[in-house]
């Protein structure tokens, strides 16, 4: 029933993740993080993942990136078993880490760089990106010279750099005050809007998850699992009247309403 | 915190005030100078025979420079193999704690029976003396990288060695420098101690002739001429540091 999504029957699905749990041992006993997480996501679509701190939302991500193996269940990626870390995946963390003695420039050439692809067209590609992130004239310079809006802006160029089919992004904007953050959501539309990746974007703003997607996966806290996923029925460029849409404040009224009750 | 021109009027007007100060107390009080020679007697001493110390100075600033050169390449060495290998970190990690608690200048007679009374058992010394700070350094260096960089360096299947020169390496540069800064004033001090224990060259062995000879404006001479050494050094690994880590004045700048 999650894989009915948006109403995009026809399209292939990228992202498929059945019964997956994770358990941590640790000295205190076993943690249970995930617990019997299923959703499917279509090719480019934006979905976010929204839940309260400590629900496994990271753990999540990591294991569809192939970072972290499941306790149990599975995740395939275009019809892939995820085993190991996956190469066709850009991934954008809460902070830039940027390396910071390298340039704008050559910080997003990184992934080229070590995945030893052309150079040229990849130097071709970068420039192209930090044109569309409005970094172009910032290319040479460090990333202690600029802002952390403006850094993270370039860390979603390092990640795109190589053309990967998925986006994953781990609370991308949380470290960011609030208006820079609200920029970064229309920036990142507008990034989107052009290159079209599927998308997976975890949160723990409610608003931030309805203004993003297409659809939104909540989650309970400990162990995580999946409470509801919820169409998001609004039209897209989404703007910032957007937010004023009876439909946007609806979703957000419904989210907050589940994520509330369940935390009770 | 940059140096302004008050910051070195300041000094200059406290070191001229001190060497003032320094030569009327030895006039008025008419100070034998084989207890405390004034500085005037100190720079007539190091100008007239500025060739010995010249060359003895030449002498003690070879065997620093090289002790400090093998000691930064050993302590790196050693730093990534501890980095790298668990079971030889295991072996080598509390024999290196061992000998660096161990004085050195304890370690020093046994070195020259070891080295011989040349050149290489100061080189050694200067070595051993300053090594250390810049295994525990690197050791850190290595190891401080933030845990998302290296998720990126998984999913990019960068390899060890990749992740090691283009991530690893370049992040311990600033934790490698500052304990470059520590290892040259240390390796003065290992050159020296090698000298006083046995040899016939270098600034220390013209101290202990000073001193057994009563000569106490050669003893300074020697000791203001070891300073200028260590300083020399200390401020080459500062240049080093602007040119190879151009960053970090940025990097200062926004914390």
């Amino acid at each position: 029933m999650e894989r009915s999504g948006s109403g995009e029957e026809g399209s292939r699905v990228a992202i498929d993740v059945r019964n997956l749990s994770k358990v941590y041992t640790s000295q205190d006993g076993p943690t249970r993080a995930l617990s019997d997480v299923s959703f499917a996501i279509a090719d480019a679509e934006f979905v976010t993942i929204v839940g309260h701190s400590g629900c496994g939302k990271s753990t999540l991500l990591r294991i569809v990136a192939g970072l972290l193996t499941p306790s149990s269940g599975s995740v395939t990626v275009r019809g892939r078993n995820v085993t190991a870390p996956l190469s066709d995946v850009g991934m954008v963390f809460q902070r830039p880490v940027l390396l910071k003695w390298r340039t704008i420039l050559d910080n997003v050439m990184l992934p080229i760089e070590m995945l030893h692809l052309p150079r040229a067209e990849g130097g071709e590609r970068a420039l192209d990106l930090l044109k569309l992130a409005g970094l172009i004239d910032f290319r040479h310079h460090y990333p202690a010279q600029l802002s952390g809006g403006m850094q993270q802006r370039a860390a979603i160029c390092r990640a795109l750099i190589h053309d990967p089919s998925l986006l994953l992004m781990d609370e991308p904007f949380g470290a960011l005050d609030l208006m820079t953050r609200e920029e970064m959501n229309f920036e990142l539309l507008r990034i989107w809007g052009e290159r079209r990746k599927t998308t997976l974007l975890v949160t723990h703003s409610i608003s931030e998850a309805v203004f993003l997607a297409d659809r939104v996966i909540v989650m309970t806290p400990r162990p995580g699992m999946v409470a509801d996923i919820i169409d998001v029925k609004l039209p897209r460029p989404r703007i910032p009247e957007t937010k004023l849409d009876p439909r946007f404040i609806e979703s957000v009224r419904m989210i907050g309403r589940k994520i509330g009750l369940l935390y009770i | 915190m940059g140096i302004s021109k008050s910051d070195i009027g300041t000094t200059t007007i406290s070191i001229v005030a001190t060497l003032a100060v320094w030569e009327a107390l030895v006039r008025v009080f008419r100070i034998p100078g084989f207890i405390l020679p004034a500085p005037s007697a100190i720079v007539v001493e190091a100008v007239t025979r500025y060739q010995l110390y010249l060359y003895h100075s030449w002498i003690t600033f070879y065997e620093m420079v090289v002790g400090f050169v093998l000691a930064a390449a050993v302590g790196v060495f050693l730093a990534v193999v501890i980095v790298y290998s668990r079971v030889i970190r295991n072996m080598i990690y509390p024999q290196i704690v061992v000998l660096q608690i161990v004085p050195k200048v304890a370690i020093a007679p046994l070195l020259l029976i070891w080295a011989g009374y040349g050149i290489t058992s100061k080189v050694l010394l200067a070595l051993l003396v300053s090594f250390f700070p810049i295994v525990v350094n690197m050791v850190t260096g290595l190891l401080a990288i933030e845990e998302e960089l290296l998720d990126l360096c998984r999913i990019l299947h960068s390899g060890r060695w990749q992740e090691f020169v283009k991530v690893r390496l370049p992040n311990a540069l600033p934790y490698l420098f500052s304990s470059l800064k520590v290892a040259s004033t240390l390796s003065v001090i290992g050159a020296v101690i090698g000298e006083f224990v046995g040899g016939s060259e270098g600034l220390g062995h013209l101290i202990i002739i000073a001193n057994t000879e009563l000569r106490t404006s050669m003893s300074f001479v020697s000791l203001f001429a070891l300073s200028i050494l260590g300083f020399l050094l200390y401020g080459f690994v500062i240049l080093a540091e602007r040119v190879l880590m151009p960053w970090e004045k940025w990097q200062s700048a926004s914390a």
